[in-house]
């Protein structure tokens, strides 16, 4: 598969018109990989890796001694260290969580579902385990980690049966999950976060009492990031807001203002807490939140 | 400030669009969904008031921009004197030019540069700056309003404006005079010129609205004669026809363009003239100049030239004339200066010119003054006297003979020839004056007939006296026992047509020659009855009242006037006497003592209603009788003589006996020129008229350029009337200014609104070329709708920029 072939079905645009959340998953990991230079998936194994010439400060007790013997030059073999990682996606199914501003992207649960599916995906190509946790104002669904492939089947079905009606209440569900999710591993939210951020912090904060690494996708409607409106609107607030009739070009500057705070909060409450902190919006190519997850399963092995 | 299309301002009603849109906004949204919501409520919160007060700037700033082009389109402009109809486009315009005298200060560094080149060039800037449908009447005015080159008003198309410009450097029509001023005269006259812009030229029914019209009143704004020193009117009357005509009826805007001098300094010689009444052959008389400041600052270093008999007036105005004497005078700010006289010694009898000269100012017209003296051999007294007696004061005429004979010095003779007659020989002497006069031999000449105590006359003489009178001569009557009140009536009365100015009634008081003497009689003063009256007016200063308190008066006849006051009262008798002499009682009160009348050509009568000797009174001893018996008859034998001092204005008359006459004579004028004169035969009467200018009437102009000549004498100075037939001896006659005209105090144009009581606009002169050639004409008012739409532009752009940056433009 081309390189660029492989991209297209990154965009969300494109992603959309696929309606199998499997058919989208795979299409996103695989073009994904097809792009990076070096397979994600050397990390994972305890076999043999490559060869590579010593340098200096390098243990000696890596060296392989027998192309030594052949070649009279170290050798560096390189060993894929196997972890047994255990990761957990959250996936936020809250009303908030179906605003979709423009029809030919994705409302924000669509994105997040991708996301989560496209990483679980990829979690259970490497033959790591992965569960999956939707939720509301409670927890809806709970699939413990596992790794075999007909796991797989069982998230993407919940996946796709997520229904999103209530409100959220995230503080809550994160610290119930905080105390569910026992194995250190890695974390996944996804979620508009719209909550109190002090409230999601805490939460997240209990993952990482527990010593889980906790990303965070932040999922964000283009619209809600830019704000484009300019006609008197009712804005009819999900989640039981009530509603608000205004000009938005007169508040543009004041609602971004209060978004930056939120989000300024939020993240610098991850950076706290050594949170990985990703915002992403429906309209951003989904390699953005799996190249943030590589990147954060790069760390806990170097760790 | 108003507006061309004011309806259009209802346009401003659109300011209700901003608001009702703004309201309608509050009903018209469309509905999203919003999962942020929080956020949104959190910035309304706390934007809740900055929004309050960006909304309100944006909707004052729409409001004012849909304000402001309602405006615009509504066309406002400056209510300039410029005045446009509010219902048409074509203009009605007036243009009065002032041409008198006083226009002719010198205003500028040049000569010419007057006030009234001044105005001429200000209506001819107006008439270049009206368009194609513009109507114009152009009228010049002095103290008598001139006649127009045209009584229509005509059309500015380009070919009428050339016409007009050509017929305003006419002199005949728009040249300066040597007339007052009587700007008065002109607004009453206005109204007759306005209507003629009215269709069918008449006034528009009430209900209509008249065409709007501007009259531009070109002057040098001179408050005497218009004005008193409190701005009130002198012609009350002016403001109800200028409220009720000029403004309601004709709709007339008046607009005074002052083109005069801003702080004129005028000097004038308002009076030249002889103290003398009469002035005789080789007797001193005094040459009297006046002169006055009509500045507001003393003026000094001023020389007065006296000029006798010079011959031709060219010579004084080029000053070639020897002067025989110069005066160096200073006079206050507004005096009026008596300067030092001329003493002089006429040595031969006739006509002299006199004439003085003032140093130069800003308007020379005034600083000549011209007088032509009739010096004469002497004056012949007839006293007819009713009561004759061979002794010495018994006699009726014996007082008034010695008095009237009285030489100022013993080596002069006296100016007054007195003769002494019974009534049987006043046929007789009248016929031998009438031949001396018709000789022109004015020592057998008579002058004045005074008939003392005169019982009656016979309806022969009667008629023989009223010739002579009608010629131009004086009758005296004195009163007395021996008059026959009843015969004088039915003679000399007739009803006010005969030769006795009122009818004789009854005696008041004592008539014998006793009661003079009753020391409890009662008595009777004099007072003034006229203190315009030349000699009666002697009268009215302290030490002079005192001689006219001193004799008491015991026996006159009571008059009854005749109606229609043609007969004047210079000296009347009261019965209270007064303790304090020098207040005079009013002149109304008290009873004729002395009536006048004229009769005829320049013949007077007199009625003195008591005696000349002391029969009824207590005259004869006292200062009184020396005084204004001479003086008196020196007075009436000199008005009655043919006038040749004239003003400007007036109209030179003269008789020529059969003899005298030529088919032509010839008046040579101050500017010598010469004009013809043809003698008219007086119907019934043995003797010519003699008339320049020929046509005279002071009144307001004809139709046509012939009115011109009824003008009267045009210009100030010496004119001379010659003939061809040897017996008529060259006349002259001095022409002088009305010198109240040299007073060049101004009236503002607020003080004229005010005393009108209508608008009246005032700009200067250098404005109006300058609002002309900005308004593009008188036609092109000053409208503002570019700069508003300008402040349109701007307010759109600030709205532009406040919209953007409140965030309420839309992308």
């Amino acid at each position: 598969m081309a390189g660029e072939g492989g991209r297209r079905f990154l965009d969300p645009k494109t992603l959309t018109k696929i309606s199998r959340l499997d058919i989208r998953a795979r299409l996103v990991v695989e073009g994904f990989v097809t792009g990076l230079h070096r397979s994600p998936y050397h990390g994972f194994s305890v076999e043999f890796a490559e060869h590579r010439e010593y340098v200096p400060g390098d243990d000696i007790k890596h060296i392989d001694w027998k192309v030594y013997a052949r070649s009279d030059r170290y050798y560096i073999k390189q060993y894929e260290e196997e972890t047994n990682l255990t990761a957990t996606i959250l996936l936020d199914g809250s009303e908030s969580m179906k605003y979709q501003s423009d029809p030919e992207l994705p409302s924000k649960l669509e994105y997040g579902c991708t996301v989560a599916a496209s990483l679980l995906y990829l979690i259970l190509r490497q033959r790591d385990a992965v569960g999956l946790v939707t939720f509301d104002e409670e927890i809806r669904k709970f699939i413990p980690p596992a790794s075999s492939p007909s796991h797989r089947n069982l998230m993407l079905n919940a996946l796709e049966n997520v229904t999103p009606t209530k409100r959220t209440s995230l503080g809550p569900v994160l610290h119930t999950m905080a105390d569910r999710v026992k194995r250190k591993g890695l974390v996944i939210l996804i979620s508009d976060l719209l909550d109190d951020p002090e409230k999601v912090i805490s939460g997240l904060r209990h993952f990482r009492h527990r010593r889980h690494e906790v990303i965070v996708f932040h999922v964000m409607d283009v619209a809600e990031r830019t704000f484009p409106f300019n006609a008197m609107t009712r804005f009819e607030g999900l989640e039981e807001l009530g509603h608000v009739i205004c000009d938005p070009g007169a508040l543009r500057s004041a609602y971004l203002e209060e978004l930056e705070q939120f989000m300024g909060e939020i993240q610098h409450g991850c950076r706290t807490d050594r949170i990985d902190y990703v915002p992403l919006d429906t309209s951003q190519p989904l390699d953005v939140a799996l190249t943030s997850y590589l990147a954060t399963r790069s760390g806990m092995k170097l760790s | 400030m108003e507006f061309v299309n004011p309806f259009l301002m209802l346009g401003g009603l659109a300011i209700a669009a901003p608001i009702a849109i703004f309201l309608l906004s509050r009903f018209r949204y469309r509905t999203v969904e919003w999962a942020a919501l929080e956020f949104l409520l959190r910035a309304i919160k706390r934007q809740q008031r900055r929004l309050r007060l960006e909304n309100l700037i944006l909707l004052i700033i729409r409001c004012l921009i849909l304000i402001a082009f309602a405006v615009a389109l509504a066309r406002p402009r400056a209510v300039s004197p410029i005045e446009v109809s509010p219902d048409k486009k074509t203009q009605n315009v007036v243009i009065l030019l002032d041409t008198s005298y006083s226009m002719g200060y010198q205003v500028g560094s040049d000569v010419e540069e007057t006030a009234h080149e001044r105005a001429r060039n200000t209506a001819k800037e107006i008439v270049s700056a009206l368009k194609d449908g513009d109507r114009v009447l152009i009228r010049s005015f002095d103290e008598v309003a001139r006649i127009e080159a045209s009584t229509i008003p005509r059309n500015a198309n380009a070919a009428g404006r050339t016409e007009l410009l050509q017929e305003l450097d006419d002199d005949l029509f728009y040249g300066a005079r040597a007339r007052g001023t009587s700007l008065s005269l002109a607004l009453q006259q206005l109204p007759g010129m306005l209507v003629r812009f009215e269709p069918n030229g008449i006034k528009p029914p009430s209900g209509r609205k008249p065409l709007a019209k501007t009259v531009f009143v070109l002057t040098d704004a001179q408050r005497q004669g218009l004005l008193d020193e409190e701005g009130k009117l002198l012609e009350p009357k002016l403001s109800d026809l200028a409220k009720r005509e000029l403004e309601a009826e004709l709709g007339a805007t008046l607009v005074l363009i002052d083109c005069g001098a801003e702080q004129p300094r005028n000097l004038s010689v308002t009076r030249l003239g002889t103290r003398e009444a009469v002035v005789g052959e080789n007797l001193p008389c005094h040459i009297e100049a006046r002169v006055k400041n009509y500045a507001n600052e003393d003026i000094g270093d001023l020389t007065l030239k006296y000029y006798v008999d010079v011959d031709e007036a060219v010579d004084l105005e080029g000053g070639d004339a020897e002067p025989q004497k110069i005066v160096s005078l200073t006079v206050a700010a507004g005096e009026e200066v008596l300067a030092e006289p001329l003493t002089y010694q006429f040595s031969t009898p006739g006509l002299h010119r006199v004439a003085v000269h003032l140093s130069s100012d800003a308007l020379t017209l005034d600083n000549w003054r011209h007088y032509v003296v009739d010096v004469r051999k002497s004056v012949r007294v007839l006293l007819v006297d009713g009561e004759p007696s061979s002794q010495d004061w018994e006699g009726e005429t014996d007082f008034l003979y010695e008095i009237l004979n009285l030489s100022v010095a013993d080596d002069v003779p006296s100016l007054i020839h007195t003769e002494v007659c019974s009534e049987s020989e006043l046929p007789q002497k009248l016929a031998e004056g009438q031949a001396g006069e018709a000789a022109g031999d004015d020592q057998n000449d008579l002058d004045i007939v005074i008939l003392a105590n005169v019982p009656s006359l016979t309806p022969e003489d009667v008629s023989q006296l009223e010739d002579f009178v009608r010629l131009g001569r004086t009758v005296i009557f004195t009163m007395g026992a021996r008059v026959d009140a009843k015969a004088y009536n039915e003679f000399m009365f007739r009803d006010g047509r005969g030769l006795l100015p009122a009818e004789l009634m009854r005696v008041v008081g004592g008539t014998s020659a006793a009661a003079s003497l009753d020391e409890d009689a009662p008595a009777w003063v004099m007072n003034v009855g006229d203190r315009e009256h030349p000699v009666a007016g002697l009268f009215t200063t302290d030490d002079m009242v005192t001689h006219l308190r001193d004799p008491s008066i015991f026996g006159f006849y009571e008059v009854k006037l005749p109606e229609g006051g043609a007969s004047s009262v210079p000296l009347r008798v009261n019965q209270t006497v007064d303790d304090n002499v020098g207040a005079a009682p009013p002149e109304e009160q008290g009873l004729p003592l002395l009536v006048e009348r004229r009769f005829g050509r320049r013949g007077r009568v007199a009625l003195w209603l008591t005696t000349v000797d002391a029969d009824w009174n207590r005259i004869v001893p006292y200062v009184f009788n020396f005084i204004f018996w001479r003086e008196y008859v020196l007075h009436l034998a000199q008005e009655a003589r043919p006038e040749h001092n004239l003003r400007v204005g007036g109209q030179y008359v003269s008789f020529l006996r059969l003899e005298e006459f030529a088919s032509k004579l010839k008046v040579k004028t101050p500017l010598d020129e010469e004009v013809a004169l043809v003698p008219e035969k007086v119907e019934g009467e043995e003797f010519y008229r003699l008339t320049y200018p020929r046509e005279h009437l002071d009144v307001e102009g004809g139709d046509d350029a012939e009115a011109l000549n009824r003008d009267g004498l045009p210009d100030p100075g010496f004119y001379s009337v010659s003939s061809t037939n040897e017996k008529f001896q060259t006349d002259y006659f001095a022409v002088t200014l009305d010198p109240t005209e040299g007073n060049l105090a101004k009236f503002s144009g607020q003080e004229l609104s005010e005393a009108l009581g209508i608008k009246v606009r005032e700009i200067q002169t250098a404005d109006v070329v300058n609002s002309l050639t900005a308004d593009g004409g008188v036609g092109g008012q000053r409208e503002y709708w570019p700069e508003i739409l300008a402040l349109v532009l701007a307010l759109l752009v600030t709205e532009s920029i406040l919209a953007a940056v409140f965030g309420r433009r839309r992308r």
